[in-house]
């Protein structure tokens, strides 16, 4: 054709170009026409096509007159046709089975994601089959890894959820650790920590060792860490899950890095009591710095007041607890009261909270000071909302007095939770009130 | 296919007999089945070329299929920030990709951002036809982390509809379902999972979902359906606090019964409460069904210091407490701290308050007895306002008629602590003087003490409370106690002592005097130095009908002084027998009194009764009495003066002499003052017009002679005016 590209739009071969490029043997006979045509004209040449035509007839002509013979032909043709494919279209035929394969795991992937887990793991293991004969390390998903190790792995994540961790196990066990490549690496690490911390049979040891694999092929994955930091936790060796926790935190992603510096930060809290509880302040303290760069929650702050009181400073262990509104600084003033640590006006001086105030009542209560714990417990009733704790702490001062009357009437109160001052002037039943229960807010706003 | 021509005439000729043995013959005719060999190859290949082509095309499209499988991969290995980043671009080059919008809408829901979750998902269903139980549990889960609860539970609903039995969508169910409050569904899609695996967490969780429940009931006022509710979380849970304080709400008197009984209804919650007595043990049992603690996250009770995970639904999270005001801050803790440790200071705010008439101050201050007593004194003692002085003044008679040892201990403590220079400096009262007011008040009660007092040497040492024993037997008013004094005080003392006391306080002892010699009367009463003959006339006014002639003679005795004729005449205001008595007792010294009656007499304010009482005696004095009324007729007319005249008038022909002399002695005084001389002119024309009513000639003849010396031309007329009325008759 290109020797009749100077003709530009006269060119006659123009209309078919395009189709001929597309089929290069149909263009090549196409050029090699006018020649065969001029050698026909030569009789020699004429006498040889027909000999061989006859040497052909002779050979098939009994071939094609018996049964047997016409199916050998009919083999050979095949497998002439195959060989024609191998030899000239090998690439395009592999590529054809591959993309097939790519077809059958995405309609496999959009089963999973829609929960059809039967039609999935068909489809996965119809990419296993093809696997087998095909590559699928190459092909148009190539750069993602081979599709066959993407489908084992997703097998296995199915048979995690559904099977358990033995059928999971068997099927990752398949999976060729060198085959699994970049994202594909990274998953299979993840979910061999999954399966071996949830395995029933794994030795200690293995699973260890398997974190420790996943942990160190992807150290910023919180779940990995995680379950590789309750492992060591549970060996005693919690120094070492601190660094992991560490480790990961400075490789985690935006979004997860809150979730691991909670961790840590509890991690280095439960560290931190520890070393308290064995007496070793420093390291105690150390940790709880640790602990605050990561998070300062209202266990730090209450392990905080604990250190302080094991180093002999009151004030400041107060001074911390004043900064807690929780039941467990409230729990920890009963105690600094009840050891003596802390009087009541250096209490609430340093505490000026409704809750100091009714621990130091119960306080009072329990040591049997009655005169001063209705002093206080008329303080709480008169400063605070009434709460069916303060009316039944109000009804046992009564009943210790011998009130009983008054205390059966604070009773009554405690058990109608909420009181409803206006329901009540309006003589309404005190037990209707509501619950402070759970839930009641919602219920509420329902 | 070459045939043999040899073979097929069998055939034709066998078909022609038999058509099935022919079919038959055609069917194993094996070229019959080469072909048919054939066809079903070729078949096969198409059939597979077809399908090639098929799941090939389903490929066409597909843009970023690497992206797409990363994110799908990074998402399953929980990742769903790069599952974002990788799934974003496809979904945005291919957006009928369904698969990456679904696992983006997942990588979106996992990152906390439910809108955009719900956005992916509600297209995929809306859009590309995406369907089933997953699509629509996905979109509840967006909506309900969205806040859009009703909605959420639309989609669970039709979900449940498709998948009944859905262990996901039933636990999906029964959270939202509390979440939202409606506690008895919830309770239904929690009861269908516990056959499945019956663990005990789960079963502590239904258990707290039927509880809820059975409060809701509560609430609504509809016990018996909450009975129930809080038996079937009774029986998953025999341990759910909530229940069982729920179920006593539902039978209080259960809850109570032990409180005069015994406390067996209830079930024991600790081994102490058991040793306890009933009553206390009654409460302490229901001070343990009420937590102070909840989860926030399930709401199910917690210890106060548990530190462990929740044992309901195993948060980490740290309990907080049920009622959100339990950590409010006080206002004045300092303040607080005085009040429950009853403080010095606790109760000179009490006493503050009390004097402002804050009845639950001065009942506090009454709980606290003698240990307020000091503060109160101090408060008393520097307080200005009269009202709540007097307010306190009684609160510490109540306290310290009841608390005797600790009122001297605390006038003894505030004597010590007072600076007696630095006291007059300030202006400050005198201690024991202003204490005097106290001791008076103290009754009965009191009296032991302060006998014994007396008999203790060293406590009548100290000269201030000296004078407060004095004090006390004299606020008693009784006779015979008084006179226990006399053994240790000298009548000089009590008199001196007495003098300082205001009258009235004396009144109840005075009256009591007694017929004849006695201590009271002849060592006290009669003695010269004692100041208060108004007391005296108190006493004598209040006292008995048979005590009166022991006045009058003390009266007698004691002679005439400007505060007894005062006090008798105030008496004259006063009612029987006090107004009686006074009367006869100026009746009697009608002379001598008369300065002190014509005072009231003139006085505008005063009532008839009075006026004609004051008339009465001021006539039985006679002339004695014009002068007096003469001086109150002022220069210029008031109301009284008419009052004056017709007293004078009434006087009759024997005030005669003394008018004219009064006249006269006007007229010789003004005389003397020519300058003042209009000044005198009304009263002497007031004297004139008192002659005129005079009826007799004595009267006539003392104008006739004040005519002819009257040099003044007005006055003159009057007289004129006077006489020619007189003579007229008119």
């Amino acid at each position: 054709m290109s020797m009749f590209g100077f003709l530009g739009k006269a060119n006659p071969l123009r209309l078919g170009g395009a189709w001929l490029r597309r089929h290069p043997w149909l263009r090549r006979l196409l050029i090699a026409l006018p020649i065969l045509l001029v050698l026909a004209l030569l009789e020699p040449v004429v006498g040889l096509v027909e000999k061989l035509l006859s040497l052909l007839e002779r050979i098939l002509g009994p071939l094609l007159d018996t049964a047997v013979g016409r199916a050998v032909l009919l083999v050979l043709v095949l497998l002439l046709l195959a060989f024609l494919v191998y030899a000239f279209a090998r690439d395009r035929v592999l590529d054809l089975f591959r993309r097939h394969a790519l077809s059958r795991h995405l309609r496999a992937c959009e089963a999973l994601l829609q929960a059809h887990h039967a039609e999935a793991r068909r489809g996965f293991q119809a990419v296993l089959r093809l696997g087998r004969w095909f590559d699928l390390a190459k092909g148009p998903a190539a750069e993602h890894g081979d599709l066959a190790v993407d489908a084992r792995l997703k097998l296995a994540r199915m048979a995690l959820e559904d099977e358990g961790p033995k059928r999971a196990h068997a099927i990752l066990a398949r999976v060729p650790r060198n085959r699994a490549t970049g994202s594909l690496a990274l998953s299979h690490a993840e979910l061999s920590a999954r399966v071996y911390a949830v395995h029933p049979g794994q030795l200690q040891a293995s699973v260890l060792e398997v974190l420790a694999e996943a942990h160190e092929t992807w150290p910023g994955h919180p779940g990995v860490a995680e379950l590789y930091v309750e492992r060591l936790l549970a060996q005693g060796r919690g120094e070492d899950a601190a660094d992991v926790l560490g480790r990961t935190l400075r490789k985690a992603r935006k979004s997860q890095g809150d979730r691991v510096r909670r961790r840590l930060a509890a991690l280095e809290l439960a560290l931190a009591r520890a070393a308290l509880a064995a007496g070793d302040l420093a390291k105690a303290r150390a940790r709880l710095k640790r602990a605050g760069q990561h998070d300062e929650t209202e266990e730090l702050l209450l392990l905080r007041a604990d250190l302080a009181l094991a180093e002999g400073q009151v004030d400041v262990a107060l001074r911390v607890l004043a900064e807690v509104e929780s039941p467990l600084a409230k729990e920890r003033i009963r105690r600094l009261l009840a050891d003596g640590i802390v009087d009541a006006r250096k209490l609430l001086a340093s505490v000026p909270r409704l809750d100091a105030l009714v621990a130091l009542a119960e306080h009072y209560l329990a040591q049997g000071d009655l005169r001063r714990a209705g002093r206080a417990l008329r303080a709480c009733l008169r400063e605070g909302e009434p709460s069916p704790r303060l009316f039944a702490l109000w009804a046992s001062f009564l009943a210790a007095e011998r009130r009983l009357p008054e205390a059966r009437r604070a009773l009554m109160l405690a058990l109608g939770s909420e009181v409803d001052p206006e329901a009540s002037k309006d003589g309404g039943d005190p037990l209707s009130s509501p619950f402070p229960g759970p839930g009641w807010r919602n219920r509420q706003t329902r | 296919m070459i045939q043999d021509p040899a073979s097929t005439t069998p055939v034709t000729a066998a078909a022609e007999e038999d058509p099935l043995g022919s079919l038959l013959d055609f069917l194993t005719d094996p070229r019959v089945l080469e072909v048919a060999a054939i066809a079903a190859i070729l078949t096969l290949v198409l059939w597979l070329l077809l399908s090639l082509r098929r799941s090939i095309r389903s490929l066409h499209g597909r843009r970023q299929l690497v992206s797409y499988l990363d994110g799908l991969e990074a998402l399953l290995s929980g990742d769903p920030e790069r599952a974002k980043k990788r799934l974003a671009p496809v979904v945005e080059a291919d957006p009928e990709n369904l698969g990456a919008r679904l696992a983006l809408g997942e990588a979106l829901y996992a990152l906390d951002r439910p809108a955009e979750a719900h956005r992916q998902h509600f297209e995929a269903q809306q859009v590309f036809q995406a369907e089933g139980p997953t699509m629509l549990l996905s979109l509840a889960r967006d909506l309900r982390k969205a806040g859009e609860h009703g909605e959420a539970l639309d989609h669970l609903d039709r979900a449940l509809d498709k998948k009944p039995r859905d262990e996901v969508l039933l636990e999906e169910s029964w959270s939202l379902r509390e979440e939202m409050g409606r506690y008895e569904e919830a309770y239904e899609a929690g009861a269908r999972l516990l056959p499945r695996s019956d663990d005990q967490a789960r079963r502590r969780r239904l258990a707290q979902t039927a509880a809820l429940a059975g409060q809701c009931r509560l609430v609504d006022g509809d016990r018996g359906q909450a009975r129930r509710w809080f038996r079937r979380s009774l029986e998953l849970d025999p341990d759910n606090l909530c229940a069982r304080r729920g179920r006593l709400l539902c039978e209080p008197e259960l809850a109570l019964s032990g409180l005069e009984q015994d406390a067996t209804a209830l079930p024991a919650t600790t081994g102490a409460a058991a040793a306890l007595p009933a009553p206390l043990a009654t409460a302490e049992r229901l001070l343990a069904l009420c937590p102070e603690a909840v989860c926030p996250s399930c709401g199910a009770e917690r210890e106060l210091g548990d530190e462990r995970p929740c044992p309901a639904c195993a948060a980490a999270t740290p309990p907080r407490f049920v009622v959100a005001g339990s950590t409010a801050v006080l206002d004045d803790p300092q303040a607080l701290c005085d009040e429950i440790e009853e403080s010095d200071a606790w109760f000179e705010r009490l006493a503050a308050r009390a004097a402002t008439g804050d009845e639950d101050a001065r009942e506090d201050l009454v709980d606290a007895g003698g240990r307020a007593l000091c503060q109160l004194l101090t408060v008393w003692l520097d307080l200005r306002d009269e009202r709540g002085k007097q307010r306190l003044e009684l609160l510490l008679v109540e306290l310290g008629t009841r608390h005797v040892e600790e009122l001297l201990a605390a006038r003894k403590a505030l004597r010590e602590r007072r600076n007696r220079v630095l006291d007059l400096l300030a202006g400050a009262r005198n201690l024991d003087r202003e204490l005097g007011r106290v001791f008076r008040g103290l009754g009965w009660e009191a009296l032991p003490r302060f006998e014994r007092l007396l008999e203790e040497g060293e406590g009548l040492a100290d000269p201030g409370l000296r004078g407060l024993v004095i004090d006390y037997f004299l606020g008693l008013g009784d006779l015979q106690v008084f006179e226990k004094l006399a053994p240790r005080y000298s009548p000089v003392e009590i008199v001196r002592h007495l003098n300082q006391v205001p009258p009235q306080d004396l009144v109840p002892l005075f009256r009591k005097l007694p017929e004849g010699p006695s201590f009271l009367r002849d060592a006290l009463l009669l003695d010269p130095n004692l100041d208060q003959d108004r007391a005296l006339v108190e006493a004598y006014a209040a006292c008995e009908d048979e005590a009166a002639p022991r006045f009058e003679e003390l009266f007698a005795e004691l002679g005439p002084s400007r505060d007894l004729w005062t006090g008798l005449v105030g008496l004259l205001d006063r009612d029987e027998p006090a107004r009686g008595r006074a009367a006869t007792l100026l009746a009697l010294h009608a002379s001598a009194s008369v300065r002190y009656l014509v005072p009231p007499f003139v006085d505008p304010e005063r009532d008839e009764g009075t006026l004609a009482r004051l008339a009465d005696l001021l006539r039985l004095a006679g002339g004695a009495c014009v002068h007096e009324l003469v001086r109150a007729f002022g220069s210029s007319p008031s109301r009284v003066d008419q009052r004056c005249i017709g007293l004078l008038a009434s006087l009759g022909p024997t005030a005669v002499p003394a008018l004219v002399q009064a006249y006269a002695t006007h007229l010789t005084l003004l005389g003397k003052l020519q300058s003042a001389l209009f000044r005198g002119r009304h009263p002497r024309a007031c004297l004139v017009e008192a002659l005129a009513r005079v009826p007799g000639p004595e009267a006539e003849a003392a104008l006739v002679q004040l005519q002819g010396r009257e040099s003044d031309a007005d006055l003159g007329s009057r007289i004129a005016e006077a006489l020619r009325r007189r003579r007229a008759g008119t």
